[in-house]
């Protein structure tokens, strides 16, 4: 059994230890060939018998030209409409170019924004996986990549699982150009930065870092580059993967990022100073760092009147709930019955009367019974759902006290759970909950409150000692910051909402804004042109191309 | 490595194992509890007798589940409890041979009441006191009674009323007892309390069983009339005869010299005794119209006294001093009342009451000899120097402590009406 576990633990240890950083992939690292056959012949090469690989010979100027692409990434009608037209209307009778004039006269001359050239086989191989249309030409070394990129995309819709009352209905798509648009669209500022990385060996997945420069701390933002570089997969599907990838504690119950599928809720993390991480194919973008208390933010907070935020309150006490009443209730019932006021406890000893098995066991059953009903609901196709539910009720409320599993106070105290569970804006704590309510239980039926009491202290220890991305996790509260009280237990208004959050915002930019009932004073408003030129001065900084790595 | 991993492994497993294997012990599931309503604590001879009034879950909780909850015939609730009784030379002994016949565990924290039978409070509380108050489950919030006789007497042959144990029912007249003035029910605590005060006294109200028929008797006429109604309904032939069924009333006070039972209180000095001490919440008093007797009753909603001492001629003289509110409630003359002259003699026939009831008391009181009014206890926060002289007589002093009682009676409304409704009053 030792041995076994031995085994185990080292097999966990050494992947996580694996030293590998061979992002790169240096197959394909090697420079164009001028003859443009052997160069059509390699890329047929290198896509094997894939048939959306299009080549389309072209004579420009008495020279040979080679369109190719991806028909499956690409848009046609820009091909056919825009790039092959304006090629054609190219020939000049009797005039010849050296193949640099030709490509700078292509260049001029050709309907299409994004247009790079590149001289190494891997760009021009990325960059038609990425939907762009490399034009190769006989006697040059070089491949003009063209952006045509169009592929089947979801619309834009609402979030089914982060609603709100009040506030946007944007969510985010699995298309990632759309999800930048949906955050650039919202911060029309210079300083909010785009940063791309090529993860996945494989799937070269585009993951984004989206932050405000200047806001976001540079040395988190450091370390996230470092830990992203360091990743080394074949394949990234969702961005849960990047999370469970470069996350502090990896076994952690607790998630150290937040995920939301709200472009809203990024924006007014990225205004805090945090960095958002957006991947293609995801409709689930990460925010970092974060910490507990963000998790028990609803967007609402945010758009409905600072007065109603003090709903947030009964989040706290449902987070409590969700984790602890069960336990409260068996340790109870099995410990200090003293506890319970006399004619409820009169109350419970009845109904429990035809229960064979101890609160403890009988907790634990409703408890399993509701977990595997959550699990049946989400994984059942929509139609099957509703009969599951009704099922479910039946189960759980009706034929369980009837057939003297259960107690009627044990089914009030596991349905309160339930809800409860699902008070969580976000989901993220909620899975945390879940797996943390059954040891709980455990405790509870065994050390009673004494029990209870370990736990949550055992928790709370593990709480305090956590990291999102190097920040404490229970930061306002944990090292405690008088300032940044205003948003945990209930949002303060707008009008007070004088600084950023220390931690995340640094201190510098510590004025967010003014009350809104003063005067603005003119001097500390810094015009906007300025703000532009000593942008130019800087000039532009990681604008790389889609096309390369 | 490896080293590292076996650790981890022998951690968690003996962490595993201490949860499972010590843990538990004391793991009483709650249907597995006998709740223990209330005690009857008796002496018979040399044996002390416990009995108890447990709980009966199924039958409290009633409807479908439990089975039994009978049909229309019994129209008084039954008590949902049942009685055990043992006997043994203490009270832990006689308690635990409980056990001979429970199913289940004695659970005694949630019992509201012990009685205390005549006979032990003659002997002396102080074994019942340290009983209750050495044993970790009991609370010290427990109420404890006295009872004329053997307690367990009560405890037995109680029906019920509107509570379904005798341990809810006392819950509720604890409540609502002070509403009529004639008395509170002390806590545990309370008594332990007053008993280690100086004047070391104390009074603990009585319970009595009250039988009442069923239903109540009010004439011939009424009684026939509804015999007649019931047997139309049910079938029954001839009149029914009425049942006497047996609720408790509280009923006066049982005075205590240091622990002892030394005498008793009827229920107009019991209220005497909660003037002074501050415990009436409202009292109704029944005052006489001055023309023709007729009655009027008065509502006292406000009620403060307080104790001073004089020295007269070299020796302690007591104040008492009560300062009452009321209103005028209902009124069988047509005297009116709106008057001042009218309402400052119906104030003066209040003062005489209270007066009248408080001196009562306070000679009962001294006829036992006990100082329940805690005059000792005032004395000694508002005089100690003279108290540290007294002391050690104190019982003789107290039995010839002058006292004068001054009540401040203020009438302050006469309801929604002023003058009293007439035929033709316009």
């Amino acid at each position: 059994m030792s041995k076994i576990m031995g085994r185990l633990w080292r097999l966990i240890r050494s992947k996580a230890k694996s030293p590998s950083h061979k992002r790169n992939n240096k197959r394909y690292e090697y420079p164009l060939k001028t003859n443009l056959r052997e160069s059509l012949n390699y890329l047929k090469k290198t896509f094997g018998c894939s048939e959306d690989l299009i080549t389309r010979e072209i004579e420009v100027a008495g020279r040979r030209l080679a369109l190719v692409y991806l028909e499956t990434m690409v848009d046609r009608d820009v091909i056919q409409r825009d790039i092959l037209p304006s090629l054609m209307r190219l020939s000049f009778q009797g005039l010849s170019f050296t193949e640099t004039q030709l490509l700078r006269l292509i260049r001029e001359n050709l309907p299409i924004g994004n247009m790079k050239e590149y001289s190494l086989w891997q760009d021009v191989l990325y960059g038609l996986l990425a939907g762009q249309v490399a034009l190769l030409m006989e006697g040059s070394n070089l491949a003009l990549l063209l952006g045509a990129d169009s592929w089947e995309k979801r619309a834009v819709t609402e979030p089914e699982i982060e609603t709100v009352i009040r506030g946007p209905r944007e969510g985010f798509t699995e298309d990632l150009p759309t999800n930048m648009s949906l955050i650039r669209r919202r911060l029309r500022t210079p300083k909010l930065r785009f940063e791309t990385f090529y993860l996945g060996r494989t799937t070269h997945t585009r993951v984004v870092l989206s932050y405000l420069e200047g806001l976001a701390l540079e040395t988190v933002l450091t370390e996230l580059r470092s830990r992203l570089k360091r990743i080394d997969i074949d394949g990234i599907l969702e961005s849960g993967y990047i999370e469970e990838l470069i996350e502090d504690s990896p076994f952690s119950p607790f998630p150290q990022f937040s995920r939301t599928e709200r472009p809203d809720r990024v924006v007014a993390d990225i205004l805090q100073g945090r960095i958002a991480i957006l991947t293609d194919g995801s409709p689930f973008v990460l925010t970092v760092p974060v910490n507990f208390f963000t998790e028990l933010q609803a967007p609402d907070d945010l758009y409905e009147r600072w007065v109603s935020s003090v709903i947030r309150i009964f989040r706290f006490l449902a987070l409590f709930l969700a984790l602890l009443l069960p336990s409260l209730y068996v340790a109870a019932t099995t410990f200090h019955h003293e506890m319970i006021p006399t004619t409820l406890a009169v109350a419970i000893a009845a109904q429990r009367e035809r229960v064979p098995y101890p609160a403890f066991v009988e907790a634990l059953l409703m408890q399993i019974i509701f977990e595997i009903l959550v699990e049946a609901g989400v994984r059942l196709p929509r139609p099957v759902g509703q009969a599951v539910t009704i099922v479910g009720a039946l189960v759980i409320g009706e034929a369980a006290i009837r057939a003297g599993l259960a107690s009627p106070a044990m089914v009030i105290v596991v349905s309160l759970t339930a809800i409860s569970s699902f008070t969580n804006p976000t989901f993220g704590l909620g899975t945390a909950i879940r797996l943390l309510r059954l040891p709980m239980i455990f405790l509870a039926g065994s050390l009673g409150l004494f029990g209870i009491f370990t736990g949550m202290l055992a928790i709370l220890i593990h709480l305090v000692t956590l990291r999102s991305v190097g920040l404490p996790y229970l930061a306002p509260l944990a090292p405690f910051i008088w300032e940044d009280q205003k948003d945990i237990i209930f949002r303060a208004p707008w009008w007070a909402m004088l600084s950023r959050p220390k931690l995340e915002g640094g201190l510098k930019n510590l004025l967010r804004a003014k009350p809104g009932i003063k005067k603005i004073e003119p001097a500390l408003q810094e015009p906007p042109e300025a703000e532009i030129e000593t942008m130019m001065k800087e000039g532009p900084k990681d604008k790389k191309g889609p096309g390369r790595s | 490595m490896r080293k590292t991993s076996s650790i981890f492994f022998l951690l968690s497993l003996i962490i595993i194992l201490l949860l499972f294997l010590p843990g538990c012990w004391d793991r009483r599931e709650i249907n597995e509890l006998a709740f223990i309503s209330s005690f009857a604590f008796d002496l018979e001879g040399d044996e002390r007798i416990v009995t108890a009034e447990i709980i009966r879950p199924a039958a409290v909780a009633g409807g479908g589940e439990g089975g039994g909850g009978g049909s229309g015939a019994a129209a008084l609730p039954q008590r949902a409890a049942i009685i055990s009784s043992e006997r043994g030379n203490t009270f832990y002994a006689a308690g635990r041979r409980l056990a001979l016949r429970l199913p289940r565990c004695a659970y005694v924290a949630h019992t509201t009441a012990v009685l205390v039978g005549e006979g032990l409070a003659r002997q002396g509380l102080t074994e019942v006191l340290d009983f209750l108050d050495r044993q970790q489950e009991f609370r010290r919030s427990t109420f404890i009674l006295v009872t004329r006789g053997p307690a367990r007497g009560i405890l037995i042959r109680a029906q019920g009323g509107l509570e379904t144990t005798l341990g809810r029912e006392l819950t509720g007249l604890d409540k609502w007892v002070k509403v009529s003035g004639y008395g509170f029910i002390p806590s545990v605590h309370d008594v332990l309390l007053d008993l280690s005060g100086k004047a070391a006294a104390t009074a603990i109200p009585v319970l009595e069983l009250s039988p009442q028929p069923l239903p109540p008797v009010v004439g011939g006429q009424a009684s026939r009339s509804d015999a007649s109604a019931r047997s139309g309904g049910q079938g029954v032939s001839g009149a029914a005869e009425p049942e006497i069924v047996r609720t408790v009333r509280l009923n006066g006070a049982g005075l205590f010299h240091h622990d002892k039972l030394v005498g008793w209180f009827d229920e107009r000095q019991s209220r005497g005794l909660a003037w002074v001490k501050n415990k009436v919440r409202r009292a109704v008093l029944e005052l006489r119209c001055a023309e023709d007797q007729k009655a009027v009753s008065v509502e006292i909603t406000e009620a403060k006294s307080e104790t001073k001492f004089l020295m007269h001629n070299g020796r302690i003289q007591a104040l008492i001093k009560v300062e009452v509110e009321g209103s005028l409630l209902e009124q069988q003359c047509f005297h009116d009342f709106t008057t001042e002259a009218a309402i400052k003699s119906l104030e003066s026939q209040i003062a005489n009451i209270i007066t009248e009831e408080i001196n009562s008391a306070i000679a009962e009181a001294k006829k036992a000899g006990t100082d329940v009014f805690d005059f000792g206890g005032t004395l000694y926060r508002k005089e100690p120097k003279l108290w540290k002289q007294i002391a050690p007589q104190w019982d003789e002093e107290f039995k010839k402590l002058p006292l004068t009682i001054q009540v401040k009676a203020k009438i302050r409304r006469t309801g929604l009406t002023g003058r009293p409704w007439q035929p033709r009053a316009d």
